[in-house]
């Protein structure tokens, strides 16, 4: 939320508005705005009431309407929680810099109220090459500005996925990132490593992996990391660079739980993983059998 | 314990909250007992099935009519029409995203 209160504070100034951020309505000079973020109180619905809107009873749910405080005009932004609120203030960004008359701008004639139709709104990028796809995975401007649009467009979960270029290893030509973990990382007990990749950038990786994904949390959103390949073992040829190493059938398993592991520890912005578990996984289906937590 | 559960048992072990979503082919009552005896958060998912994009799909799949395969240009020319199919879709998928698809219909 305080992201988006920022957004709206450089829009307005970058169309020469002077802006101040106050904490109580009487710091407000007579001949400004003020514009009011707010989330659900009893306060704010008999607010709202006078100027006859009902904030939706549901989460993410917004609405923004002109209408008097203490006896004077104001611009009211609210949210039934943070997220909701933050969506307020983008789409008074949105106005402020693409309406077609920016002065009018945060003159709100029609009062707006809206609900999610969908409780998740998620986007998937995928990295399936390393000559396409490591530049945008290393520009930290560029998730900056990506995952700022992303929240403004109102996504509440951003999914980054690895190893979905491959439904097969038979014929893999580019590996980078195909079988996930040792790209990230080394687990403790285990010898496994990728040939060709330098450890600094192997550790520049889960560096990345950590800052994406607490930026995207960072905006209100979930952070999904997508592990859609689990086979290690492709055939060598001239094409591929990277192969795996260390890794058996006896190690195999227990090595990816320790890795995935590691790091979600390491990356505690991640609060969903995606997993491919059918045979295009690498791993053969029914490879599992029925198991018992004691709790 | 073999390789799902155990990789179930690697989220498990982070000692937090996280989702597991599974993509949902291929798998059956037994995966997902295994994934919610960890008392994480289970989704599974898939690509929606949507009838217009199916249609767009096997559209372009098929290709244009009456193109020669071993001329690139006719295939090219063949396909051209077929080119806004691409934008049809995206325009269909964000539609679904906003739940603005109900009760509507395009007219190809």
């Amino acid at each position: 939320m305080s992201m988006a209160a920022q957004e709206l504070e450089q829009a307005l100034t970058e169309t020469g508005v002077k802006v101040c951020q106050c904490e109580r309505l009487e710091q407000v000079k007579d001949d400004e705005l003020p514009i009011i973020g707010s989330g659900a109180s009893a306060q704010l619905t008999a607010t709202l009431a006078q100027a006859a809107v009902t904030l939706p009873n549901a989460p993410e749910s917004l609405a923004i309407c002109e209408t008097r405080m203490f006896g004077r005009p104001v611009l009211l932004a609210c949210g039934a929680d943070p997220r909701g609120l933050s969506y307020a203030l983008c789409e008074l960004v949105d106005r402020v810099r693409f309406g077609a008359d920016r002065s009018a701008a945060l003159q709100i004639r029609q009062p707006l109220a809206e609900r999610p139709a969908n409780p998740v709104r998620s986007v998937m990028r995928q990295f399936t090459s390393e000559l396409f796809d490591k530049p945008w995975f290393n520009d930290r401007e560029q998730w900056i500005q990506y995952l700022s649009m992303l929240a403004a467009q109102r996504f509440n979960r951003f999914d980054l996925a690895f190893g979905l270029g491959y439904d097969s290893l038979n014929q893999v030509t580019d590996s980078y990132f195909l079988f996930l973990y040792p790209f990230l990382l080394t687990v403790p007990g285990y010898h496994v490593h990728t040939t060709n990749l330098p450890d600094p950038e192997r550790d520049h990786n889960l560096e990345m992996l950590r800052f994406i994904s607490e930026q995207t949390v960072a905006r209100g959103m979930e952070f999904q990391l997508g592990i859609w390949m689990h086979g290690y073992n492709w055939p060598k040829n001239p094409h591929v660079q990277y192969l795996i190493e260390g890794l058996t059938r006896e190690t195999h398993a227990s090595y990816c739980r320790d890795a995935l592991t590691a790091i979600l520890r390491g990356c505690p912005a991640i609060s969903s993983v995606g997993l491919r578990t059918h045979g295009e996984s690498g791993v053969a289906e029914g490879s599992y059998e029925l198991l018992e937590y004691d709790f | 314990m073999s390789y799902w559960n155990t990789i179930f048992d690697g989220v498990k072990r982070c000692r937090r909250t996280v989702e597991m979503d599974l993509h949902a082919k291929g798998i059956d009552e037994i995966m997902i007992a295994n994934a919610l005896a960890t008392s994480m958060p289970v989704n599974v998912s898939e690509v929606i099935s949507d009838p217009i994009i199916k249609e767009a799909t096997d559209a372009l799949k098929a290709g244009g009519a009456g193109a020669d395969p071993k001329d690139v240009h006719s295939v090219v020319n063949a396909d051209k029409e077929l080119l806004s199919l691409h934008e049809l879709s995206t325009h269909r998928l964000f539609q679904i995203l906003i739940g603005a698809h109900r009760g509507r219909t395009y007219s190809l």
